[in-house]
């Protein structure tokens, strides 16, 4: 399925508006894109994409950080069950390389910057575990802020990352969460170009254009 | 709030919802205030890289592993930063690295890394994709099918494979002689199966040359900078500075022939003849060492009397070489001698490459006996063997007898083949005749590097059960019923292995970086674990550790082995034999010109000319496609490694190579696109015209043309290397004949 979601652009005096003081909001809606990136389970998924939680959803993105998104269209979008976890374990897993785009930031980026390892993929995209993921676990250890076994060597997967923003919002820590999310969320265009590559599902697209947009919200700021 | 979006406020107030624990728990902090106290310059990106920038030096960790890009196993130092891999390097005691690495070893380092690793165990489904689900569903279900076909079938129908490393190799084949079947197999029928055959059964087990000392050597397809083993390659430019004679027979100006005085632009699959016409003048000339053959032979009588057949004339016109250069070569090496031989090769054109391979091979370790040269400074020699301690029960628990009525499978066809290889081309056959219904593949890529494609996947598809173990979704994966996600080698601590020669030492992987992705298990852990799934765990109630004592024990340095990773054995002990104490590797320590043992492969007592199974009718356009390795790439297995891709594409290394005077009478030029066409198949690739391929066949890359559609990397580029040879083992030993093919070329749109 290859449907458009439609998000109104971000603008600019809406998120002046909306400002912090909807930090709950924009936590709740993180938190809630970051569950719908992970490997689904029957109950949660069923209740994640139901009616009320999709309608909750856009309220938070609207309340949140100004971006308009059509209840009814994303719930069209919004795959069953047993359709996202094929997904999910076909596409947005590594095992078939090729076929698949894991949404993992290291992937789409340097893998490292530090100019004194001389590894020869060093400069290169394309790996995981590079510096956005040892970054990542090192602030989480930092935090005191333990991973589930199955993230533990994948710190810098779309769903923590999403996860831990909304931490830092929860926390009230406003300036942590602004470099949080300029430094972790710039690689959702190159993910995007991979995603549209394959026969990649309407609802993922367009929750990563919801990422995207609130990506390029909190940078204009 | 809904139910949901009151779940995900936990963190705020450690508030939790019934919705699910697993995920609510998604990230689970002790120390809210620690969130809340972190600053920009703790969040900060670029902060954290500056600091990891300057405490860059202290935090380096080296481990000593071996090198996995092929089967050398170099020495290599890896150097990890937070358990991440730094960089690799040779380590100096290793006899094949000696300091270095080649590009291969480099650029595979990171195979690890890359996008596209198995990472959790995969089950094929319905419509032939796959589904990821648990190891204990995995081995439940795996250890089910196995005790099935065990009941119906007996353990002969099982058989398990691998290109052999240190766990690899013990793990599978424990594992499979544990179910009582004898069936183990390396890759050797791809590789070296023909020419290994034959040293074992002429000299006892391969020697090795001296090329420190050497004054003159032949190499027969071997190129040491294409097939490199970075000491090799720097003791043959050694060599070579120092005024060693060097030849090299090869139809095409391989890498390394810039190093030799002579290149010998042999028509391939004719070898065997230059072998027999140079040992015909050695005989008639009465160039041969008539004291070594004394002492140390016999049959030679025999031999002589079968060799006076084989003129320089009549080799010349198999071979198209002239009958003059080929008593010159001949004389030259008997000049040398005995510090001169023919090296004694690897793959090439005698490892698998030839119906006639296991008898050219035989040719040549007969005629280094003419040049007198085993045993002696420059030529042949056998080093050190140092030998692993014995792993002793009750620790480790002694393995079922293996029925005798119950051989290897294929041993009875092919009699000659050596036993610790085994013909794993010929499990294809096994499984289409119904004989085989179950394979373990580990490390190994049986699909693609074992014969032509389509007719192993026609072969593979009538097993009960195919199980892949690897960390990549190749060509054979991705036929398998299950596929079972390895760590890399660098993650990983493997059991011992031993190099031997002059210098040997004791070498043992440790692991150099950390796990990289958690639900991918090592290869001891997946075979100890199968096994008990299978109803054979007792045999496994080991670690590798255990393995790693008790396989160290001889050894005084053992503590050292085990921490540095590697230390030299045996020190000082090595010295050439006298010819008194000289003795071949034979049960009897001698070297049989005329032997018995080769009826019962279906050749004759004696040595004599067979040709190749198939040859190109050059007036019908006809060529010969051959192949061979790049230096950095290592069959099938690096063609998925960005980095080492990346070179292949920046200079066109998957272009295959046409004899310029032939493409220009085929009106094709360098870089056109050209059809290959054999009754098999039609693949297109670009060309490379060039003077320095004999004009009778066509080169092609062997590495390139992959099939799997999730392997991302080598996609588009080349042509696999046999989808133009028929599927048909050769009928001496079991080998690939991976170049029994012939094809016709025409330019795209011509």
């Amino acid at each position: 399925m290859r449907m458009k979601l439609t998000i109104n652009g971000v603008n600019g005096s809406m998120i002046m508006m909306a400002g912090f003081e909807n930090s709950t909001a924009k936590s709740n809606a993180l938190n809630h894109l970051s569950l719908l990136w992970l490997r689904p389970q029957k109950d949660e998924w069923d209740e994640l994409v139901s009616h009320a939680s999709i309608n909750e959803l856009v309220d938070q993105l609207k309340l949140g950080f100004g971006i308009d998104v059509d209840a009814q269209e994303l719930l069209d979008l919004a795959p069953a069950f047993d359709e996202a976890y094929t997904f999910n374990t076909q596409v947005l897993s590594m095992n078939f390389a090729k076929k698949s785009a894991a949404p993992i930031e290291s992937i789409y980026k340097i893998w490292t910057i530090d100019p004194n390892c001389n590894l020869q993929n060093a400069r290169q995209k394309g790996f995981v575990m590079g510096d956005p993921a040892y970054h990542m676990k090192d602030l989480m250890k930092s935090l005191e802020i333990s991973l589930p076994e199955d993230f533990i060597e994948m710190p810098d997967h779309l769903s923590v990352i999403l996860s831990l923003a909304s931490v830092f919002l929860e926390a009230g820590n406003f300036e942590a969460y602004k470099t949080f999310v300029t430094d972790h969320l710039d690689w959702m265009e190159d993910y995007q170009k991979r995603l549209e590559n394959l026969d990649t599902h309407g609802f993922y697209l367009a929750l990563l254009a919801i990422v995207q947009n609130i990506y390029k919200s909190e940078i204009a700021r | 709030m809904s139910r949901v979006l009151e779940a995900l406020t936990f963190k705020n107030g450690g508030k939790m919802s019934g919705l699910t624990t697993s995920r609510r728990s998604f990230l689970a902090m002790s120390a809210a205030t620690a969130t809340l106290a972190a600053t920009t310059s703790t969040v900060s990106f670029s902060n954290w890289a500056e600091a990891q920038e300057d405490t860059n030096d202290a935090e380096v960790k080296i481990s000593s592993s071996t090198c996995n890009a092929c089967s050398n196993k170099c020495g290599m130092l890896v150097y990890s930063k937070n358990g991440r891999l730094w960089k690799v390097k040779g380590e100096e005691l290793h006899p094949y690295s000696k300091g270095t690495l080649c590009a291969r070893g480099h650029g595979y380092a990171t195979i690890g890394y890359t996008d596209g690793r198995i990472t959790e165990p995969l089950k094929r489904n319905e419509e032939g994709g796959y589904d990821p689900i648990s190891w204990e569903q995995a081995y439940q279900e795996i250890g089910d099918k196995v005790k099935e076909i065990l009941a119906k079938h007996g353990p002969g129908a099982i058989a398990a494979m691998n290109d052999p490393r240190p766990s690899g190799q013990f793990y599978t084949k424990r594992f499979i002689n544990a179910l009582g079947s004898p069936n183990y197999y390396t890759h050797g029928s791809s590789c070296n199966l023909s020419c290994n055959s034959a040293y074992k059964l002429v000299l006892g087990g391969n020697s090795a040359i001296d090329l420190a000392n050497a004054r003159c050597v032949m190499f027969i397809g071997r190129s040491y900078a294409d097939g490199v083993r970075p000491s090799s390659a720097n003791s043959l430019a050694q060599a070579a500075e120092r005024g060693c004679h060097i030849i090299t027979v090869d139809p095409r100006f391989n890498a390394m022939a810039h190093m030799a005085d002579d290149w010998v632009a042999i028509r391939p699959g004719t070898d065997l003849a230059l072998i027999l016409g140079m040992s015909n003048v050695l005989v008639r000339e009465n160039l041969y060492d008539a004291d070594f053959i004394a002492n140390h032979t016999d049959g030679f009588e025999e031999y002589e009397a079968a060799i006076r057949q084989y003129t320089p004339e009549w080799a010349s016109e198999i071979t198209g070489i002239e009958a003059e250069r080929i008593e010159n070569l001949a004389r030259t090496m008997a000049s040398y001698a005995p510090a001169s031989s023919i090296e004694l090769s690897w793959r090439a054109a005698i490892g698998c490459a030839y119906e006639n391979s296991i008898q050219t091979a035989r040719a040549l370790a007969l005629f280094n006996a003419l040049l007198g040269s085993y045993g002696k400074k420059g030529g042949q020699f056998w080093g050190l063997s140092p030998k692993l301690g014995p792993l002793e029960a009750p620790k480790f628990a002694e393995l079922p007898k293996i029925d005798e009525n119950l051989k290897q499978y294929g041993s009875k066809e092919f009699p000659l083949a050596l036993k610790s290889m085994g013909s794993a081309s010929n499990i294809a056959n096994g499984a289409l005749k119904g004989d085989i219904k179950a394979v373990f593949a580990y490390n190994s890529n049986p699909i693609m590097a074992y014969g032509n494609h389509d007719a192993m996947v026609e072969a593979y598809k009538n097993l009960d059960l195919f199980v892949s173990i690897d960390i990549q979704m190749s060509e054979s994966a991705i036929q398998a019923d299950y596929v079972l996600p390895d760590t890399s080698y660098i993650e990983r601590k493997e059991v011992p292995a031993t190099v031997g020669g002059k210098s040997p030492v004791v070498d043992c992987r440790l692991q150099g970086i950390d796990v990289i992705h958690p639900n991918t298990r090592p290869v001891d852990q997946i075979y100890a674990e199968l096994a008990e799934a299978c109803g054979i765990g007792q045999y496994f109630n080991f670690t590798v550790d255990d393995v790693i004592d008790a396989q160290l024990a001889p050894f005084p340095n053992r503590e050292e082995i085990k921490t540095k990773g590697i230390a030299k054995v045996m020190e000082g002990q090595f010295k050439f034999p006298s010819d008194e104490e000289f003795k071949f590797k034979t049960e009897d320590g001698i070297l049989h010109f005329a032997d018995d043992v080769w009826i019962k492969g279906g050749l004759g007592r004696n040595i004599e000319w067979i040709p190749p199974r198939v040859m190109p009718d050059t007036a019908k356009g006809e060529f010969r496609l051959i192949g061979g390795k790049q230096a950095i790439h290592t069959h099938t297995s690096t063609t998925n490694v960005p980095l080492l891709i990346q070179i292949t594409k920046d200079y066109d290394l998957e272009r295959v190579w046409v004899n310029k005077s032939k493409a220009q009478e085929l009106g094709i030029e360098d870089g056109d696109l050209i059809e290959i066409s054999s009754p098999l198949a039609s693949t297109q690739v670009r060309c490379h015209t060039t003077e320095r391929l004999h004009p009778e066949c066509i080169w092609n890359p062997t590495h390139y043309g992959v099939k799997s559609p999730f392997l991302k990397a080598g996609t588009g580029l080349g042509i696999a290397a046999y989808d133009h040879t028929p599927f048909e083992v050769g009928k001496h030993d079991g080998a690939l004949c991976s170049q029994e093919a012939i094809v016709t070329i025409k330019k795209v749109g011509a």
